[in-house]
């Protein structure tokens, strides 16, 4: 009998070329696909957060009687409740509160000052509303602008140095200096937060919970409410989307709270509102760039300097912070560097980290001023960017130390990649009507981001089961979040055991299977996970031909495990039969089972994913309205091998639309604290109209990284690095005028041409 | 007082007060929670529904509305194990990626070819502008919406 879901494998007539779907795609087209929000348990209660009314203040009083008394309220909790150090967060930044108390203080608008248990979310939103809190506001610098002229001390400060800045300067022809404005963003997935916590025997409280990394949500819970490790366990269904969201606080430690102090299952579901209000924040901030050339091409110098705005908790101050600065290197060879970034504390919820990690957007710069650059010297950007790339890995050392382990190859791919996205750019469209016109951009990069190498991120762990009837099941901290890692699980265990894919299954997602996930960010799944089950596999493998050769009695022989039975390895003849192995096996208990796991080499500081990217963007533009129309995005990676390629596209031209939406029309904003696109409505992301009339993404294999799996360097994020800075340069091209302020919207262009004054500090006030 | 409705080919009562999202009875009374809560004010498309062969958010559609009337989830888009053709051709097309989107958006599909057989690609672009999607960027939903018309009659 066939074991596999029937609907699975399902053919149908209106399928052209019959193969299997997606593992996760029949699950999610009909609606059986799980998430969060979809588990439903007897008894079930909901629970709702008070958020305070004030981004800044001292608590006085929290009054709970009057909502106490509502029927159906069950409980509310507050940080009396609490009796561990009450302060979580990720990483090795521990520094955010679970409940603000009375005599405490409010740092943001994401402190919490309650949560109310009740029979129903009705009665609970209702609860919520008696619940009572006096604060004293205390002024805080509310916008990067305020804390800039209140001269605040930047909370985090880093410098990228390289040669002597003033002699690159110095020995350049023509110096381009320019201004950039990068709003705050927001992750938007799908589905917003979510989870339901129950207990099961011991008192083991269980949570349901959409995450990106479940080791150390687990760690965030068991620290700031004193729990052991093993009385937490986590269980991260399909996520909705996630885009580096998915790692910070939300609502797993409150519902870990909440499993302590009840005994019945509980839901917490964040509205539309809430998620856009409380999750972390893409970074924003505020460059000025300055780069030296010579009339030959060469780049002597560059400088920039960033400011930007975080919230009170620093989870993800560091690494933005560091990503935009190591982003605007670029995949250039730059003799003379100067960088420097500081981040001030305003009223903003917590950051985090946005696909790229602030590297893409460190990118548009280095794209963009070398475009300005080009023009000055009448060179094309091409030429120049050909003159100042990397050539070589001692190249790329220089800048990167450290980035030896993943894909440290001799052989940088750039200039095939870029030939490849020219090859497929095909001819400029001529415009649309006489008062239009179309440009062509492009960009290129490295994606030189670290891939986390640090011990919180670092490396996976993954098990291998086998079962008598040599059916095998996967087991991993992982969750799939849409990436498609069920099927790179399922593609490597078949290839390590060479066992057909239909005998696999997987167990994602779940802190007590494993003892280290290892974080879905910095898209690097693919390379950890897949390398952590082949060692799973090579050991399983190596096992069950030890336990063959004991079984049949022949010590010494050489045998070898292929399409579920044991061969000898000089004559290929029959060594035994699985049945007489299984039999062997349940007569002897023997445990069929093996752990992998993959670490990056530990002399490195970071591990860096280099991936060359390149990107040509063809748009059209109104001059006199500023209307854009994106004609099409060209991408073209060398991922090094592509495992799934439906999927590594889908990603890829996903990440175009999210980028022209960040590039173009998507701006978080606040005012004072408070939200001022509290909704779908007014934070825009892109729909189908917004998306180019050709979306093309084209991979070069030709880098296949050292110590990744099969030579997959993995992908997620490179969709994100060039395709803003290709917008702008195509407007460029176009018009003449760039657009550095984003959103790169009609007005910021008509303000950029002069048809509209510049309001400068209206973004200023908003970051 | 309950309401009567047809959900997914049968006939149930719902006993939820009636100014109740039909969202909300879909999933907290029935339990198909296909149906996904993405915004709760029509934005999304996560929550889309056929009433009768009309696509609504079903987070604004309220439980006294639909007394009598037809309502099919994407839990009754495949009927006897056998995938309904536009569910097929998201799964063959790789058409998603987190999945939390893609129940409206096929159920948007269904609609737009229900009431348009041939849709041009700006039609199915239009008729899908009311679901978002994140991860995707559209591009294989729209290739796998494309993909079913050859295979339609006439």
């Amino acid at each position: 009998m066939n074991i596999i879901d029937p609907l699975r494998l399902k053919d149908s007539v209106f399928m052209k070329n019959p193969k299997p779907f997606r593992l996760d795609a029949v699950d999610k087209v009909t609606g059986r696909a799980k998430y969060s929000a979809d588990y439903y348990f007897p008894k079930m209660q909901y629970a709702k957060v008070l958020w305070p009314s004030v981004s800044s203040g001292i608590v006085k009083k929290i009054s709970i009687a009057a909502a106490q008394e509502i029927d159906g309220v069950t409980l509310i909790i507050t940080r009396s409740n609490i009796s561990g150090p009450n302060i979580s967060g990720i990483f090795q930044f521990f520094d955010r509160p679970i409940l603000i108390g009375e005599g405490e203080i409010i740092k943001c608008n994401s402190d919490p000052l309650a949560i109310v248990v009740a029979i129903s979310e009705d009665i609970a939103d209702h609860a919520l509303s008696l619940i009572n809190v006096e604060i004293d506001p205390i002024d805080h610098a509310d916008s990067l602008y305020d804390a800039l002229a209140n001269n605040d001390k930047p909370v985090f400060e880093k410098t990228i140095e390289k040669g002597n800045i003033n002699k690159g300067f110095d020995e350049a022809d023509v110096v381009v200096r320019q201004n950039y404005f990068c709003p705050l963003g927001e992750h938007a997935y799908i589905e917003p937060e979510a989870g339901v916590v129950y207990k099961s025997e011991q008192g083991v409280i269980n949570i349901i919970v959409g995450s990106q990394d479940l080791t150390q949500n687990q760690r965030m819970i068991c620290k700031s409410l004193e729990l052991p490790f093993n009385m937490v366990h986590i269980h991260s269904p399909f996520v909705g989307g996630a885009f580096g969201g998915k790692h910070a606080m939300s609502v797993q430690v409150y519902l870990a709270l909440i499993g302590i102090l009840v005994d019945f299952p509980v839901k917490m579901t964040w509205t539309r509102e809430e998620s856009l209000a409380h999750s972390c924040k893409k970074q924003g901030h505020i460059i000025s760039a300055t780069l030296g050339i010579k009339k030959n091409g060469k780049i002597t110098a560059f400088k920039a300097e960033l400011v930007g705005p975080c919230g009170p908790y620093h989870g993800n101050t560091q690494d933005n912070c560091s990503g935009v600065l190591a982003g605007m290197i670029g995949p250039y060879n730059q003799p003379n560097i100067h960088i420097h970034g500081r981040m001030f504390d305003v009223l903003l919820p917590e950051l985090g980290a946005f696909r790229g990690v602030g590297a893409p957007d460190g990118n548009f710069v280095i794209e963009t001023i070398i475009e300005l650059a080009a023009n000055k010297i009448h060179m094309s950007g091409l030429e120049i960017r050909k003159k100042n790339w990397f050539r070589n890995n001692e190249d790329i050392k220089t800048l990167f130390p450290g980035a030896t382990a993943r894909n440290g190859s001799e052989r940088w791919c750039m200039n095939e990649v870029v030939e490849l996205a020219l090859s497929k750019a095909g001819s400029l469209p001529k415009p649309s009507a006489p008062n239009r016109f179309v440009g062509r951009g492009f960009a290129n990069a490295s994606c030189a981001y670290m891939n986390g190498n640090t011990p919180f991120h670092k490396g996976s762990t993954a098990q291998i089961d086998m079962f008598l009837d040599g059916t095998i099941v996967v087991k991993t901290g992982f969750a799939e979040l849409g990436e498609g890692i069920t099927g790179i699980i399922t593609h490597f265990a078949s290839v390590g055991l060479g066992i057909s894919e239909d005998r696999i299954s997987v167990n994602l997602g779940d802190t007590h299977l494993t003892t280290k996930s290892g974080a879905l960010g910095f898209s690097q799944a693919t390379v950890n996970l897949g390398n952590a089950i082949l060692d799973a596999a090579t050991k399983l493998k190596n096992h069950i031909e030890f336990l063959a050769k004991r079984c049949i009695g022949a010590p010494n022989k050489e045998i070898e495990f292929r399409n579920s039975n044991f061969y000898y390895k000089h004559t290929n003849d029959l060594a035994c039969e699985w049945q007489t192995f299984s039999d062997y096996c349940f007569h002897h208990v023997e445990p069929l089972s093996a752990t992998g796991r993959f670490v990056g080499d530990l002399a490195d500081e970071y591990q860096y994913s280099i991936t060359p990217v390149a990107c040509i963007a063809d748009v059209e533009v109104d001059p006199e309205t500023g209307n854009f129309k994106i004609l099409q995005i060209i991408q073209s990676h060398d991922v090094g091998k592509v495992i799934q390629p439906e999927s590594a596209r889908g990603q890829m031209v996903g990440a175009t639309v999210m980028q022209i939406g960040i590039t173009m029309f998507e701006n978080f904003m606040m005012d004072n604290g408070e939200i001022l696109t509290p909704s779908f409505s007014e934070y825009l992301i892109p729909t189908t109209l917004d998306i180019p009339i050709i979306n093309e993404v084209h991979f070069f294999e030709g880098n296949l990284g050292i110590n990744c799996p099969e030579g997959a360097k993995g992908l997620g994020e490179h969709g994100m690095y060039t395709v803003g800075a290709a917008i702008a340069n195509a407007i460029f091209n176009a018009t003449g005028i760039m657009v550095t302020k984003i959103p790169l919207s009609p007005e910021t262009f008509l303000e950029a041409s002069g048809k509209i004054p510049s309001v400068e500090n209206r973004c200023y006030d908003y970051l | 007082m309950s309401t009567s409705f047809f959900l997914n080919g049968v006939l149930v009562e719902a006993t939820s007060n009636k100014t109740t999202p039909l969202l909300k009875v879909i999933r907290d009374e029935f339990f198909l929670t296909g149906t996904k809560s993405g915004c709760e004010t029509g934005e999304c498309g996560a929550c889309l529904v056929l009433l009768d062969d009309i696509a609504v958010n079903s987070c604004l559609v309220l439980l006294g509305e639909i007394e009598g009337k037809t309502i099919t989830t994407i839990e009754g888009l495949n009927k006897d194990g056998i995938l309904d053709q536009v569910q097929v051709a998201f799964a063959e097309l790789g058409a998603l990626q987190c999945g939390f989107c893609t129940p409206g958006m096929i159920i948007a599909a269904k609609a737009l070819l229900m009431h348009n057989p041939h849709p041009t690609r700006d039609e199915i672009l239009i008729g899908l502008s009311g679901n978002l999607c994140r991860c995707t960027g559209y591009e294989q939903i729209v290739e796998a919406v494309e993909s079913i018309l050859p295979y339609r009659t006439k």
